[in-house]
């Protein structure tokens, strides 16, 4: 009855039990405190949407649409596109209400854990959409003016969603990765848009480019010129988060739906491929537990993460198949 | 104890701020509300003015503010909510509702029980609190086993005050004032004040409170109770004189000595 | 000598900020915090009855509430939301009240449009919890600072005019404390002398180094 009794402290005295684990510098479900749960990508995972992908890392299960619209662009902004979520479109009530906010959705229904319930989105879920449009928008991942066809008359629209299909933590990861890579699918070239460029000549480099069918505009219509070169919408950077969560004031690398709720004090730190920093949202905390050593070793975790990530990203557009990461974090051994 | 200004202004803690309390090893040291220990280091958790006590070693914080926690021993002010099969239920104004025992009041027996209304106002003791306990009242002195004047409270009015000017009152919570009649021994208008519990005369000339003397020297008629979760209940001849005296006190928590008597003067002179 | 659009001569230097407590007379405690054209304020109601849903069995449960200046609340209130809890979660001493509850109502007065909302919401809930005599172990202080397109120079509180050429923005939360390692400049006024990172939300285009240099 051995395991039975592990059960019940578990569910007892959780802090005690995770404490136990990581002064052994090992977690409940075998991994080291700096590795990352098995990652994979599979590009192109909704065949009907411009562009998609489906991240796991663990048992977290994130799923992400793309779908490009010509739309007539906001009175404030004649010359920039949006990127927003599609029920904004679904429901009139809600688009009249918020007419002004173009945050890519992520969802976390009750679908993906019982921990959500269902109705207006949870404080969680619009935390995770507001990071991807700090990150995707003010840290300038994609420029709004690039999906402009004609100011004041006609811009695109790239409604992005996330859907969470099983939530066992670190889902900003999970959806930042989603989101990235399908912006990068080549597959949003193929527009339903009538005449859309179906044969662009696609680049495998990374990163690759989104691609959008080249328009014209002229009299209110906006025409696809079926034999000239696609336009290229330019990702500026390709972000690529890391989450770690301080507990018992040791750092874990890509946290479990456990290890995040027992965690008081989490970290996200989002670099580009160039290695510079785009985002650190780090919450929580207190106690003198976030030193700058501590922080420090965030990033350069963060880097390594980083490396193994883009070589999956990679992967999976040059061979156009499910690729994975086993637990990524081999190559840094660091004793922590 | 700081007295003047200067003083209390360099005894001003923050939360976090920590306290110079280590004198020696073995001495030992008692905290008082608003101080904590963390491992060697005894902090302050709470705004207000540090306060030693060098005889005993105490060290507190005093502080100030609105929501009411309750503390064994303490007098309070209650309104009745309702009554469950072993007592009433009672808001004191703190995070949750206290219960009073049918069976603490002086005297009491299954049969005799107390029977107030929902609505009615009591004044009783706190028996039990804990912050992870239902805090428990009881309406009899447990030195003495009598009412001691805790009970209901009929009439009057009840204001709220800041928990900190319910304290400067001291320990003296409820009194009389009166004017007597030429009658026996006691000269014309001399005041004579009726302490109902605990008696302790040096209260009311407490010098951080001088108002109360100020009102009393008025030769107005008055009832007052004094709970320590921030309810003063008062009550006099005339609802004009018990909204005057209600003010009067509301506005004093800032004034000093002075400025009350002043105040007072004004005050009597509009009537 | 650099002069800002608001006539502010130093990059350090902060807008003129200001701070009154107590402006509320039916909740606990209650503070206004102003960086000059942002003022955000703070109403505390608390240790008090929790909700059956929230209770906590061994601290008090923290419920914030974000209303922007008009129309209703959107994500970027839920996300405020969200930071002031798990930012003032640890420096409350949540285990003295438990199965209570702590309401924190942060109320936008005035917001000129720069990002400092969320740091005049957090340095007028210390000024509020202070007030309300809510036990805490610290004090919180924050601010939001910026770096500049062209010359990479740091500006500390920046305007709207200055935020349009910014290439990143940073707002950072101290706690008075843990007096370890970096120091804060202005803070002095309101006793926090830097410590320990409590909330970093950076968002642009930075080096690792230069994220080290806002924080001193």
């Amino acid at each position: 009855m051995a395991t039975d009794n592990a059960d019940v402290f578990r569910r007892i005295q959780p802090h005690e039990y995770f404490r136990r684990f990581i002064e052994q510098n090992v977690r409940p479900d075998g991994r080291q405190l700096h590795k990352f749960r098995k990652t994979t990508l599979n590009v192109g995972a909704i065949s009907t949407a411009n562009g998609s992908a489906m991240v796991r890392i663990g048992g977290t299960t994130v799923i992400c649409g793309i779908k490009a619209e010509v739309a007539e662009p906001k009175i404030s902004t004649p010359d920039e596109g949006f990127l927003d979520p599609a029920h904004v479109q679904a429901h009139s009530s809600y688009a009249t209400q918020h007419a002004y906010i173009s945050v890519p959705n992520v969802e976390l229904s009750p679908i993906c854990s019982p921990k959500f319930r269902s109705g207006p989105p949870s404080e969680q879920a619009q935390v995770a959409s507001e990071f991807l449009n700090k990150i995707i928008k003010i840290s300038k991942v994609l420029s709004l003016t690039d999906l402009c066809i004609e100011p004041s008359k006609a811009v695109w629209v790239l409604y992005a969603d996330v859907l969470c299909l099983s939530y066992d933590g670190n889902v900003l990861d999970a959806s930042l990765l989603a989101l990235v890579s399908a912006l990068l699918d080549p597959g949003i070239m193929s527009l339903p848009y009538p005449m859309a460029n179906r044969a662009p000549s696609v680049s495998n480099s990374f990163p690759p480019l989104v691609q959008l069918p080249k328009v014209t505009y002229s009299e209110g219509i906006v025409r696809a010129l079926a034999d000239e070169p696609v336009t290229r919408l330019t990702l500026y950077r390709i972000p690529v988060s890391t989450t770690l969560s301080l507990l018992a004031k040791r750092l874990l690398s890509d946290p479990s739906d456990a290890e995040e709720s027992l965690a008081d004090e989490q970290v996200t730190v989002t670099i580009d491929e160039r290695g510079r920093l785009c985002h650190i949202w780090k919450v929580g905390g207190g106690s003198n537990t976030a030193t700058p050593d501590v922080l420090k070793e965030c990033i350069q975790r963060a880097r390594a993460r980083y490396g193994d990530v883009k070589g999956m990203v990679e992967r999976a557009f040059k061979e156009r198949r499910v690729v994975f990461v086993a637990s990524v974090g081999d190559e840094t051994e660091m004793d922590t | 104890m700081p007295s003047t200004a200067a003083q209390i202004m360099q005894n001003v803690v923050l939360p976090g701020d920590p306290i110079p309390s280590h004198t020696g090893d073995d001495t030992t040291i008692k905290l008082g509300p608003g101080l904590t220990q963390d491992q060697d280091v005894i902090t302050s958790m709470k705004a207000g003015v540090l306060n030693h006590l060098e005889g005993s070693n105490r060290w507190w914080v005093e502080s100030n503010q609105q929501r009411y926690i309750p503390a064994t021993g303490e007098s309070v002010i209650g309104i009745v909510c309702g009554r469950l099969t072993e007592g009433f239920k009672v808001d004191i104004g703190a995070a949750q509702q206290a219960l009073l025992p049918y069976l603490a009041f002086e005297g009491v027996t299954k049969k005799s029980r107390p029977n107030f209304l929902v609505g009615a106002l009591v004044y009783a003791r706190l028996s039990l609190a804990n912050k992870d306990m239902e805090p428990e009242l009881e309406c009899v002195n447990p030195a003495t086993g009598k009412a001691d004047g805790f009970g209901e409270l009929k009439g009057g009015f009840v204001f709220k005050c800041s928990l900190g000017l319910s304290r400067r009152f001291g320990p003296l919570l409820r009194y009389r004032v009166w004017v007597t009649s030429t009658n026996g021994c006691i000269p014309p208008n001399i005041l004579v004040l009726i302490f109902v519990r605990p008696f302790r005369n040096t209260s009311l000339m407490d010098e951080n409170t001088p108002i109360l003397r100020f009102l009393a020297e008025q030769q107005i008629p008055f009832e007052i109770t004094i709970g320590r979760n921030g309810r003063v209940w008062i009550t006099s001849g005339s609802a004009k004189t018990t909204i005057m005296l209600a003010n009067t006190l509301q506005n004093s928590e800032y004034l000093n000595e002075r400025e009350c008597r002043e105040m007072v003067r004004k005050l009597m002179t509009m009537q | 000598m650099t002069i800002r659009p608001d006539r502010r001569t130093e990059p350090t230097q902060l807008r003129p900020f200001s701070s009154s407590q107590n402006l509320l007379n039916r909740c606990d405690g209650s503070a206004q915090f102003q960086f000059d054209k942002t003022a955000v304020l703070v109403s505390i109601t608390g240790p008090t009855e929790v909700k059956f849903r929230d209770e906590k069995l061994d601290r008090a449960s923290l419920e914030v509430i974000v209303r922007p200046l008009t129309g209703l609340s959107s994500t970027k209130e839920r996300v405020l939301e969200n930071v002031m809890r798990s930012t003032f979660a640890n420096v409350i001493l949540t285990g003295l009240h438990p199965r209570t509850s702590i309401q924190i109502v942060a109320q936008v007065m005035k917001d000129d449009g720069c990002v400092s909302v969320g740091s005049a919401a957090i340095n007028a809930t210390t000024m509020a919890l202070l007030d309300a005599g809510i036990p805490m172990n610290a004090l919180v202080g924050s601010v939001t600072c910026m770096v500049g397109k062209e010359d990479g120079e740091i500006l500390m509180d920046p305007t709207m005019e200055e935020l349009s050429r910014a290439r990143s923005i940073h707002t950072f939360a101290f706690d008075s404390a843990s007096r370890t390692s970096v120091m804060m400049d202005e803070n002095g006024g309101k006793g926090t002398s830097g410590g320990v990172v409590l909330y970093s939300e950076s968002t642009g285009d930075f080096t690792e180094d230069e994220w080290w240099l806002y924080k001193a």
